[in-house]
């Protein structure tokens, strides 16, 4: 089984400490991305499994192997660096070829597994070109390619795409996830941008100062996050607090928002600017300050009290209401609370 | 908008103008010197003989070979300290700052006060040999002896912290991924070594080696004072020719073979970087 787990590694650089108590469980064959914003660990954790860096403490078994002692050559784990790291006096093919000459395959079966793998991320004949000679794109997907080339139980992404341009990133991560669902190489992808986690993986795993907040499917953790942290950074929402007053949820500003869990006192409620409704009206209590077009959608804000709201409307029939306007809200029938730590 | 020939020619005036005055035209007057027809000494009309006189006296062959010992020897042994010592100062280590620091100071020492260190450390008598006494040890002959261990000793001391200058700033702008993702790829630090970032770093090490070889193929303090009698090398035969036979001509040929000794190495270097430029395709990240 070639899975992944790690237990309770940690990682203290003098008095930061850059991971504490990290572990995950990664299926054979599933895409996992360590999500979180820049200098929450997702890195250390990355190069703490490909040998880099040496962990404090924890251990990693790759395909049932202990490997957190082990040189990084010993691991045979596939890295791709943001950077790419191509060896620049190497041709393509000499590039991918390295992790097999290192391991002594024979001339005949390098030839063979360099076409082949060239061949999987469309550059079968660029072989002989110098990395230079490549678009970011393309020495992209010759890192890639060296990478996958060891067959590695265990492929690391580094954020590969974030060199990119938009469109091509896109692109690319399309490319990605085809070629990991066909190889089916158990992967881990450390990405700071949520919509390429979401897009790539089957299960995220948010991260913030050091720590594990949350993990679930990118559907789960969108819909239903169970912190303030995960649903504020995986997209937009609004952040509504709720007094609980005979077994109902109200809002600050008295709106009845539905029948309260048998929980009482002050909840949080986590509202997608999609699923807030507005509609004009003399006695709103809200105010639009602010309207943004954005093509797609149209953006209002709102501020009701001392709440600053935000509301997506799409499609054809989305209402443009100038700046001034009142408004009264509606809130989608299955509202969601958050569970942990919601003091703001 | 097209450029006029004159205005093209102006422009070029200063930095060209520069190199033709300053260094055209003295090495020119030097070769029609060297051929008889000098401005310096005595006018004789175009002649080889001082060329003829260079190559069949065996006094200055011995010559010519002495200052390419003393060119290639020091330029080896500094490479071979240099290059390790470069390789270990990427690393980090407690007192890294200091040394950096001192490792420097024989770049501002002028090459007779090298040579004067090394007699007085190395003389028979010097102050080696009186620290290695009470040990029972003595040292080899290392000034003015037949090897000119003192001179390649002085000469190498000289050029081992500008080697290390060099080949340690082109090791380091290598990126560091790159090791990295040699490393995970199977290579262990010494392939890594090898295989990235020798020849990454090779254009930074082979200006240092040539630059070090050029400065050492005119040394003329540090073989005056710390060589043997015998062999001496060009540029003090030559010194010898000017001043002390005021025999300009054969004192100008031995400029000029020096300086075309220098010459062949750069063609040589250049030979080989465009090659390899070729390989890395022309440019290091």
């Amino acid at each position: 089984m070639a899975d992944a787990v790690i237990t309770g590694l940690r990682k203290t650089f003098g008095p930061t400490v850059a991971v504490a108590d990290f572990s995950l469980h990664v299926a054979e064959g599933e895409f996992v991305a360590l999500l979180g914003p820049s200098g929450c660990g997702k890195t250390t954790v990355m190069r703490m499994i490909a040998g880099i860096t040496q962990p404090d403490r924890g251990e990693i078994s790759v395909a049932g192997q202990r490997i957190e002692t082990l040189m990084p050559e010993r691991r045979n784990i596939g890295l791709v660096f943001q950077s790419y790291a191509l060896f620049p006096h190497m041709t393509v093919a000499r590039n991918v070829a390295f992790g097999l000459r290192m391991r002594g395959v024979p001339a005949g079966q390098i030839a063979a597994k360099v076409a082949e793998v060239l061949a999987m991320v469309d550059l079968a004949d660029h072989g002989e070109r110098l990395p230079r000679e490549l678009s970011g794109g393309q020495q992209q997907r010759v890192a890639l390619a060296r990478a996958i080339a060891i067959e590695p139980p265990l492929l690391l992404l580094d954020e590969p795409l974030s060199n990119l341009d938009a469109k091509l990133r896109e692109q690319l991560r399309d490319d990605l996830k085809a070629l990991q669902r066909r190889l089916g190489i158990t992967t881990i992808h450390v990405t700071h941008d949520q919509s390429e986690a979401m897009a790539l993986a089957d299960r995220v795993v948010v991260m913030n100062a050091g720590a594990i907040v949350e993990i679930g499917t990118p559907r789960r953790l969108y819909q239903t996050p169970q912190t303030r942290f995960t649903a504020e950074f995986l997209g937009h929402t609004n952040i509504i607090p709720a007094q609980v007053q005979a077994g109902l949820m109200i809002a600050p500003w008295g709106q009845v928002l539905g029948a309260a869990p048998s929980a009482t006192g002050l909840l949080h409620l986590s509202v997608r600017p999609e699923d807030l409704g507005l509609s004009p009206s003399e006695d709103g209590v809200g105010l639009v300050t602010e309207v943004t077009f954005l093509g797609a959608e149209v953006e209002h804000r709102v501020t009701v009290g001392n709440l600053r709201l935000r509301a997506r409307s799409s499609g054809q029939g989305a209402a443009v209401l100038p700046a001034g306007t009142k408004v009264t809200l509606s809130f989608p029938a299955d509202l969601h609370l958050l569970a942990k730590s919601t003091a703001p | 908008m097209t450029i006029s020939r004159a205005t093209l020619l102006l422009l070029l005036l200063p930095g060209v103008g520069y190199l033709v005055l300053f260094f055209g035209l003295p090495l020119a007057l030097a070769l029609l010197t060297s051929l008889g027809m000098g401005t310096i000494g005595t006018n004789q009309g175009f002649t080889l003989s001082h060329y003829a006189e260079l190559f069949s006296n065996s006094v200055y062959r011995d010559g010519i070979s002495y200052s390419l010992y003393i060119s290639v020897v020091p330029t080896l042994v500094s490479l071979a300290v240099a290059l390790p010592l470069a390789v270990t100062l990427q690393a980090a280590f407690p007192g890294k700052k200091l040394f950096l620091t001192l490792y420097k100071a024989p770049l501002v020492v002028p090459g007779i006060v090298a040579a004067f260190i090394v007699m007085i450390l190395f003389d028979r008598g010097g102050e080696m040999s009186r620290i290695l006494k009470p040990l029972g040890l003595s040292l080899p002959k290392l000034v003015r002896d037949d090897w000119s261990l003192g001179v390649i000793i002085a000469l190498a001391w000289k050029s081992i912290p500008f080697m290390t200058l060099i080949i340690g700033g082109a090791l380091a702008s290598i990126p560091t991924d790159l090791a990295l993702a040699a490393r995970t790829l199977g290579a262990s630090r010494l392939t890594v070594f090898w295989q990235i970032e020798l020849p990454l770093a090779l254009p930074g090490i082979t200006a240092a080696v040539l630059l070090v070889f050029v400065g050492s193929t005119g040394a003329f303090a540090v073989p005056s004072l710390l060589g043997p009698i015998y062999p001496k090398p060009l540029s003090i035969w030559m010194y010898e020719a000017a001043y002390q036979k005021n025999d300009w001509g054969l004192a100008t040929a031995m400029g000029i073979v020096l300086s075309a000794i220098a010459c062949a190495v750069l063609l040589v270097y250049y030979r080989l970087t465009s090659g390899l430029h070729h390989a890395t395709g022309g440019e290091v990240r």
